[in-house]
């Protein structure tokens, strides 16, 4: 080389201007399309436990429900009961259920599938000397008193009370059944891996990065047609979107609004919509209670409440999370036992001026009302301000308090810190009214503090209604439950929540109403 | 040398100690991991017999100590959310992330020393002041910023690379260029100053009156003492290379320890947060001492002491 000279500088431009043109070049575009019969699933997090009743997370529950079978299903169209593992049921009194079981099932490592298995799977549970501390799920599984083998295909389950929401627990998350010979090997040794019956074999798991399943040739509704399933952690939802119009991934999870278009506009990639299990609610804080002795504040007075319940603009609301939502004011919605037309899809008594009226009866003079708020959820802090604006419309105080999950959850929701008002999703995959109505029973009221003889009525039913085997008089309750907590304004209720999934056309499946991906039915053009 | 390193070894232990106290008081006393190892539905009850199987129930004191305790006989305790030792989980990551910062600093090194060095050789001219303005526009754009936006256009729109993931080199080059592009913005200015000031040295005159070439003193003799301020700076980039890495692994879904960081600091997962900050502030001080070995090999003027 010479010294530098224009000359040089010359050529070094003429250089850095060809390598700019050879990188416009078209270039063989990189191959990112799964192969032949095979899917590759984005979402945003695999499980943390590959063991169903240690791992409860949305996510988890996905990847789960396709390696082990339950002994009733929830049909993915109707999510009516459906026979699976067991083949018939029957409630021979209010505390018992009989099952028989499928014969010649076989679970993945060739252990038979029998009366013995469903005994392990849910008796390691439920009887866990550690509670919650050794399984998440144990709560849901101490509805069971004992569970009796009465031959090598069947069994009886006998509850603690009579339980009319049974079937809804046994086809519940985490209900899938494990192979009880290798499972106690693992227990001992420590090292889990998953062996159910279902759909789908395990193959491989890179913590936090991909998980792989095999098409089980041995199901017993036969081999699924998707021949291999790849599961990816993929956090950033910009990155699932990219995943998915590259083609490295048939099926995303969690797709924005904004993101729509640009899916349903690019070749071979849709979006589908669906109704989650989730109901968005304002929470309010009725009074005092055990966790939080010292709290005294406005929305102890009823009025104070129903003005606020008046002052809500669902309308308004469903507009500002770009329409992905249903309105409603009640947290049982289809199909959920006890849900009604009356209250769901509707937009509820917004009506400012009677609001008004309300606050000044009972004397309201500016006092603050506390707003804690996350933005856990899509549209979450939007709409905490809006719900604020429209309080503060009707001359109510508010002082929100916009936080991250974590802190949340830690300063908030578990120390039952919630002041007036906070603002949360809450699911119901169960498809039965209990688990909704929980949070106002009296042993449970402790982000509510509601009391007086209506929150002892809806108590008295909310008893009653949990042991009820007459479904009829049991749906009347929880209908009267609805009404009275409405007329008590005890939580708002806002709107059922949609999702949105991403797949790639040659990919045939639809969310069903849990959204979860069960890949069983799943098929390929 | 030796005795220079094993002093320097030495000397990494009390900071570590340090740091063991900092992160508990950050996240046991800041946080309450409790709420994030039961069900939504649980009780009073319930959480408080799940703080005691934990044995957060015990005084903060006592906690901390057991904890330091599992650290020195090198156990550091199972993660509350995988219900598995900590180290390990760590461990089976550290190839992901040692992987994505090596090939972060090839790539700013491949760009920055050509950059800078003919930006200080041509200086004021156009590939001089393009050098400037590309590090200046580099050093501006957040990580995750150039990361989408490299996934968009090199990804989405032009299909050279995968989008996200890791099987394989091809996986390694777009988060790599993103975190290399910001490291190599700092090496390329630094080495284009330092080039600079030697280059109006005497002995660079010198040298080129001995009837030298001008680019063999120009590399030979001014790069080799030039080099001695970058790769300090390089050394000193590995932290924050390392906290990079946290926000490009999120973006590329790549598996490293950055992306188990986000994760266990949210809820709370002190084990694993202990081993995982202890793993990576190694890496740095290592980092650090190699920068001072390579001193040595750079500029025999430097001794140990």
């Amino acid at each position: 080389m010479t010294e530098p000279t224009n000359r040089t500088l010359r050529r070094l431009l003429i250089l850095l201007v060809l390598l700019l043109a050879a990188l416009a070049l078209p270039a063989t575009a990189f191959a990112q399309t799964t192969p032949g019969s095979q899917i590759t699933i984005a979402i945003g997090e695999l499980p943390t436990s590959l063991d169903p009743p240690r791992d409860w997370a949305i996510a988890s529950t996905w990847v789960h429900m396709n390696v082990f079978d339950c002994l009733i299903w929830r049909d993915r169209d109707t999510m009516e009961f459906t026979p699976f593992l067991a083949t018939s049921w029957e409630n021979v009194d209010d505390r018992t259920w009989r099952m028989e079981l499928r014969e010649g099932v076989t679970f993945h490592n060739g252990e038979p599938f029998d009366a013995e298995a469903v005994v392990w799977t849910y008796e390691r549970i439920y009887t866990a000397p550690g509670g919650q501390a050794d399984f998440i799920t144990f709560n849901q599984w101490t509805f069971i008193e004992e569970i009796n083998v009465l031959g090598p295909y069947e069994v009886e389950f006998v509850t603690r009370t009579p339980d009319p929401a049974f079937l809804s627990r046994i086809a519940g998350t985490g209900c899938g059944i494990q192979a009880p010979v290798a499972g106690r090997e693992m227990a001992e040794s420590g090292n889990y891996t998953p062996i159910g019956t279902g759909p789908y074999t395990f193959v491989s798991y890179a913590r936090d990065d991909n998980l792989v399943m095999e098409a089980n040739p041995d199901w017993f509704f036969g081999a699924p047609e998707i021949e291999r399933v790849t599961w990816r952690s993929v956090p950033e939802v910009s990155t699932r979107v990219a995943s998915l119009l590259t083609g490295a991934a048939d099926l995303i999870s969690g797709v924005p609004f904004q993101d729509w278009d640009r899916i349903n506009a690019n070749d071979g990639t849709t979006v589908t919509e669906f109704l989650t299990t989730q109901v968005m609610m304002l929470a309010m804080r009725s009074g005092a209670n055990e966790q939080f002795p010292d709290y005294s504040g406005p929305t102890e007075d009823v009025r104070i409440r129903q003005a606020i319940a008046h002052a809500i603009d669902r309308e308004t609301i469903i507009d500002v999370i770009d329409g992905l939502g249903v309105p409603t004011l009640s947290r049982m919605t289809p199909p959920t036992l006890g849900w009604s037309p009356e209250y769901y899809d509707t937009y509820g008594d917004y009506d400012p001026e009677r609001a008004m009226e309300l606050l000044a009866e009972a004397g309201y003079d500016g006092e603050e009302l506390t707003f804690h708020t996350s933005a856990t959820w899509i549209n979450q802090r939007a709409l905490a301000e809006v719900i604020t604006a429209m309080l503060q419309a009707v001359g109510l105080n508010v002082n929100l308090q916009i936080m991250d999950t974590t802190t949340f959850r830690e300063q908030i929701y578990f120390p039952y810190q919630n002041q007036e008002l906070y603002l949360d999703a809450l699911g119901n995959s169960f498809f039965d009214p209990w688990i909704v109505v929980l949070s106002e029973r009296s042993d449970r009221r402790e982000r509510s503090g509601w009391s007086g003889p209506v929150a002892d009525e809806v108590d008295a039913l909310i008893r009653a209604a949990a042991v009820n085997m007459d479904l009829e008089e049991r749906e009347a309750q929880y209908q009267e439950i609805q009404r009275l907590m409405l007329q008590e304004a005890v939580t708002l209720p806002l709107y059922q929540m949609i999702d949105a999934v991403g797949t790639s056309d040659r990919l045939n499946w639809s969310p069903p109403q849990d959204g979860f991906f069960w890949m069983g039915n799943a098929t390929l053009d | 040398m030796l005795t220079f390193i094993v002093m320097r070894t030495l000397q990494m232990v009390p900071p570590l100690f340090g740091l063991t106290i900092i992160l508990f008081v950050l996240l046991r006393i800041g946080g309450d991991p409790v709420a994030h190892l039961v069900h939504p539905d649980a009780t009073p009850a319930e959480i408080q017999q799940v703080r005691e199987a934990y044995g957060f129930d015990r005084p903060w004191v006592e906690q901390y100590f057991r904890q330091l305790t599992l650290i020195v006989t090198g156990d550091f305790g199972d993660s509350y959310r995988y219900r598995a030792p900590a180290m390990p989980l760590v461990l089976e990551r550290l190839p992901a992330t040692l992987e994505l910062a090596l090939a972060s600093i090839a790539i700013a090194l491949v760009i920055a020393i050509p950059a800078g060095i003919l930006s200080a050789v041509y200086q004021n001219s156009w590939l001089d002041v393009l050098v400037t303005v590309t590090s200046t526009l580099g050093r501006a754009m957040p990580n995750f910023w150039i990361g989408i936006m490299l996934i968009l256009v090199v990804a989405v729109q032009l299909r050279w690379l995968p989008v996200a993931g890791r099987d394989g080199l091809a996986h390694l080059i777009l988060p790599a260029i993103t975190l290399g592009t910001s490291l190599a913005t700092t090496i390329a200015r630094l080495l284009r100053s330092s080039l600079l000031e030697i280059m109006r040295r005497e002995f660079m005159t010198t040298a080129r009156a001995k009837g030298l070439r001008y680019w063999t003193v120009v590399l030979r003799h001014g790069l080799r003492n030039a080099l001695v301020a970058s790769v300090t700076v390089l050394g000193l980039q590995v932290a924050w290379l390392l906290g990079g890495s946290v926000i490009v692994e999120e973006v590329f879904a790549w598996p490293g320890i950055g992306r188990l960081m986000v994760r266990s600091v949210l809820l709370r997962d002190l084990t694993l947060v202990q081993a995982g900050v202890l793993v990576f502030a190694l890496i740095v001080m290592v980092a650090n001492l190699l920068v001072d070995v390579t001193y040595a090999f750079i500029n025999p003027r430097i001794r140990f002491s």
